[in-house]
């Protein structure tokens, strides 16, 4: 991992640019990345990226995970496809992706392993899609040299959502085109029909152009512009409005109008009004779905935290066998720093497992044999033996992830912005264009019906339908700079409206890892501190050696090491360091050993306790040598953020799986009442809890824990620490976690919906401009043409323009 | 005058060539992955190596 050491960042790292104290390289892991490159004679790859693009990459996790199951028959059926010529060809998924380079690194695939025909890699996804020849080649080769150069990869799970997506962008970009050839056309030929309102125009000549107008706008009206007629003819039907039901209103209106008017042979035609209102539409569409792709996409973590493969014992021998093939009943091993692959009961052995990942629950658990362990926790401390009592389908954390796939959100409490909009103005419409209808019927009939269809024609509401979507894709894009990815922009609509908000505790309201925050004595003796680490390293998997590992300074550079160790599983670790012998655990285990705790020693642990805290000690001798305070840490600007947050009037509640006193002691803290703090609740019942409100709920969470909760609510908020499920049902991710984001976040939301109103009266001022001379009887072809993209061009050009988005979302830094 | 029923046509012809130009590269995946290609640009044609 990037390790960015303290002191003069006078040095970068070669490879990631991060600071380093005086070598080259910031950790192993880069420099092995850095020289397997140069090795291969690729050492372009640095000419190929800029500054910042560099300082993204990463080294990977020193282990290499199993990429032994790619090799497998069940994993070729399910990933890969066998072609004609005996390649095979499937896609994996990168992470680590940052830059040109990496294209241009990976893409020379084909160059430097033998047997890989082709390599291509999709950079916004960070796909690569290769075929290779498996009598030359395994894929566990390619993937494992792959992770080698700094690209861990995992299986690309067939993703129907991605494929359903790409098919309706392209249907999207064919009716673009269709429009655009008809728009531009007809525009074209209106040209010549406008010069002729002045001048006079010879009737065949005028005939041949309405007709042919006619023919290119067909496939505009009938084709392109369905989708519109779609979502009217819904909202017709759901009894709601919807401002497509204007817009196909018009876009109808025109054509038929002209279709009408071509075949009398009378003059007035807005063919090219039609075929350039479904053109503009259609590319506010294209360039609104952009845009929200691009954070959607950032915001896929790309990696699953369940193991691809599970170790099955059978018949006295270890197999590998994917996840689907696992069966209930069946036994498999489960190492120490790996997951579980599903619900199960333990056979042999004893451990440590963390439950994190289902109940926030920092602290592990000790289980043995006939004690439950669940599928996606992990085993910490030794082997373990597990009959898989469910398969995953069944499993505890399969059930969560099922009903999180298929669950809906809650139907909308309210009408959005725009429906009301719609509302508003179809009746208004409605309204103007009877009284014009009927106070020019004296004047003849047929000239009054041709103006109250030119006042249609016109009051459409283009203006407002092409703004409102680009800017909220544009809101979408400035807070994706900002850090704040949003997947759902009709969420932000709710956010304004807001009235509770929930948060759960572990990685959301704290860092999420334990740290060491207090020491006895203060300041232990380096040999104590040598000691503790070197007993610490012993399970790095652990979150308390973990926290050890990350919060005591290292001493010294040279490498202290432990022997002759024993790792006692739910109780400590004891081992050796410089011949002297140090015992590093729980107090209960130290109590049972009989070691002596002064005074003072046990003032500290039972403060410690009562708070929540935890407590490790290092012994030496039957004494003890260093007391370590571990707590998982309160995030630096939530209380600040909280405050803010109940400030406007919101309930803020704290929402955890985590023990009572922990929960208790944090909203002591952090002044939330201690009627508003939920502790030791599962993932159901989180989710039961948001289900219930009565009110337009916020939730913020990270871990699988919270994800029912996250889709319970009206706007589900995932932080940082992206586990891939959460992601797919949040409406907004922060990736970093930053607790601040969330006020901005609600702020920029009620800044957009103000500049809406705004552009909602300016568009508004518009169309009463042509009502007013529809009305009046002095509407033709050229003065819609005129009207519609000038209002659509102002409205617009203001919209993107003051761009005070920055003063909503980044302004208070 | 009459030649616009030569020209009409004709302009028309020429449109669709490049509509139907468009939908040939709509359909072989060419808008699909917008991005890549531009970070494609930068690279020099070097002599492919194989290590058959």
């Amino acid at each position: 991992m990037m390790n960015p050491a303290a002191g003069s960042a006078s040095h970068v790292c070669l490879h990631c640019n991060a600071p380093t104290a005086d070598d080259d390289f910031c950790c192993s892991g880069c420099r092995f990345i850095y020289q397997t490159i140069h090795g291969l004679g690729l050492g372009e790859f640095y000419r190929y990226r800029s500054a910042e693009e560099a300082a993204r990459a990463t080294a990977p996790d020193a282990a290499m995970p199993v990429y032994e199951s790619y090799d497998h028959d069940d994993f070729r059926d399910s990933h890969l496809n066998l072609l004609p010529s005996g390649n095979l060809r499937g896609v994996l998924h990168l992470s680590g992706i940052h830059c040109a380079g990496c294209v241009w690194l990976i893409e020379k695939l084909p160059q430097l392993l033998a047997g890989v025909r082709t390599a291509r890699l999709n950079f916004a996804d960070a796909n690569l899609e290769l075929t290779f020849d498996p009598a030359r080649i395994k894929l566990s080769e390619i993937a494992s040299f792959l992770h080698s150069l700094g690209y861990p990869s995992c299986p690309l799970e067939e993703d129907r959502m991605a494929d359903a997506e790409r098919k309706e962008e392209r249907v999207l970009l064919l009716r673009l085109g269709i429009a655009g050839f008809a728009a531009a056309n007809t525009m074209l030929l209106a040209v010549s029909l406008f010069q002729g309102l002045f001048t006079g125009i010879e009737r065949e000549y005028a005939e041949l152009l309405r007709r042919t107008s006619m023919v290119l706008a067909i496939p505009a009206v009938f084709y392109s512009a369905l989708p519109f007629y779609r979502a009217a003819f819904g909202a017709i039907i759901a009894r709601r409005f919807h401002i497509d039901l204007p817009i196909s209103i018009a876009i109808l209106v025109a054509f038929f109008l002209s279709a009408w008017n071509t075949a009398v042979g009378r003059e007035h035609v807005y063919f090219d009004s039609a075929a350039a209102l479904v053109f503009l539409l259609l590319a506010s569409r294209y360039i609104q779905r952009r845009a929200l792709q691009r954070a959607r996409r950032e915001a896929r973590a790309g990696w699953s935290f369940l193991p691809s493969a599970a170790r099955l014992i059978a018949g006295g021998t270890r197999r590998l066998v994917s996840l689907r093939a696992l069966k209930e009943g069946d036994v498999v091993e489960v190492l120490p720093g790996e997951r579980f692959p599903s619900d199960g009961v333990i056979e042999q052995g004893e451990s440590s497992v963390d439950l994190s990942v289902l109940t926030g629950e920092s602290l592990p658990d000790r289980v043995s044999h006939g004690g439950t362990v669940f599928g996606g926790t992990l085993n910490i401390s030794a082997p373990l033996q597990v009959r898989i009592r469910a398969s995953f389908a069944t499993s505890r954390v399969g059930r969560l992830l099922d009903e999180m796939s298929r669950g809906e959100r809650r139907p909308a409490r309210f009408l959005s912005f725009t429906e009301r909009v719609s509302a508003v103005f179809v009746v208004t419409v409605v309204v103007l264009a009877v009284i014009t209808l009927v106070s020019r019927w004296q004047l003849g009939p047929r000239d009054a019906i041709e103006t109250t269809l030119a006042l249609l024609i016109v009051t459409c509401p283009c203006a407002l339908a092409l703004a409102s979507p680009l800017m909220m894709a544009l809101a979408v894009s400035r807070a994706a700079r900002r850090g704040i990815l949003i997947k759902h922009v009709d969420s932000l609509e709710r956010l304004t409206r807001v009235k509770e908000i929930y948060l759960d505790k572990t990685g959301t309201l704290t860092r999420g890892v334990l740290t060491v925050s207090a020491t006895f004595p203060e300041r232990p003796h380096p040999s104590v501190l040598d000691a503790g680490v070197a007993l610490a390293a012993l399970t790095p998997s652990h979150p308390v050696s973990a926290a050890l590992l990350r919060s005591l300074p290292a001493a010294s550079r040279k490498e202290v090491h432990a022997e002759h160790p024993e790792l006692v599983a739910g109780r400590g670790v004891r081992a050796q360091v410089a011949g002297a012998e140090y015992r590093l655990g729980s107090r209960r285990w130290m109590e049972e050993w009989g070691v002596g705790i002064q005074p003072e020693e046990r003032a500290f642990i039972e403060a410690a306790e009562a708070a929540g805290s935890s407590i490790s000690i290092l012994a030496h001798d039957r004494r003890i040598a260093a007391l370590f305070r571990l707590d998982d840490q309160v995030k630096p600007e939530a209380e600040h953020c909280l405050s803010k947050l109940t400030g406007t009037g919101r309930a803020v509640f704290i929402l955890s799986g985590d023990r009572s006193a922990t929960v208790r002691e944090l909203g002591a803290r952090l002044r939330i009442p201690v009627e508003r703090c939920f502790a030791e609740k599962y993932p159901e019942e989180k989710r039961d809890i948001l289900r219930s409100s009565t009110s337009t709920t916020a939730m913020v969470g990270d871990g699988l824990n919270d994800g029912g909760a996250l889709q319970s609510a009206d706007v589900g908020i995932a932080v940082a620490g992206g586990i891939q499920p959460n992601i797919e049902v949040a409406d907004i991710i922060i990736p970093d976690g930053d607790l601040d984001s969330v006020g901005i976040l609600i702020d920029g939301a009620h800044n957009l919906f103000r500049r809406l109103r705004a552009v909602l009266a300016l568009s508004a001022v518009y169309n009463l401009c042509g009502a007013a001379l529809a009305m009046a009887g002095m509407m033709n072809p050229l003065i819609a043409a005129l009207i519609m993209p000038l209002s659509s061009v102002t409205v617009i050009g203001i919209a993107l323009y003051s761009d005070p988005f920055s003063r909503g979302k980044e302004g208070g830094r | 005058m009459s030649i616009i029923y030569v020209l009409l046509p004709l302009s028309l012809i020429l449109a669709l060539i490049g509509l139907v130009a468009y939908i040939w590269a709509l359909r072989s995946g060419q808008f699909d992955d917008l991005e890549t290609p531009a970070r494609r640009v930068l690279f020099d044609d070097d002599q492919p190596k194989s290590p058959e």
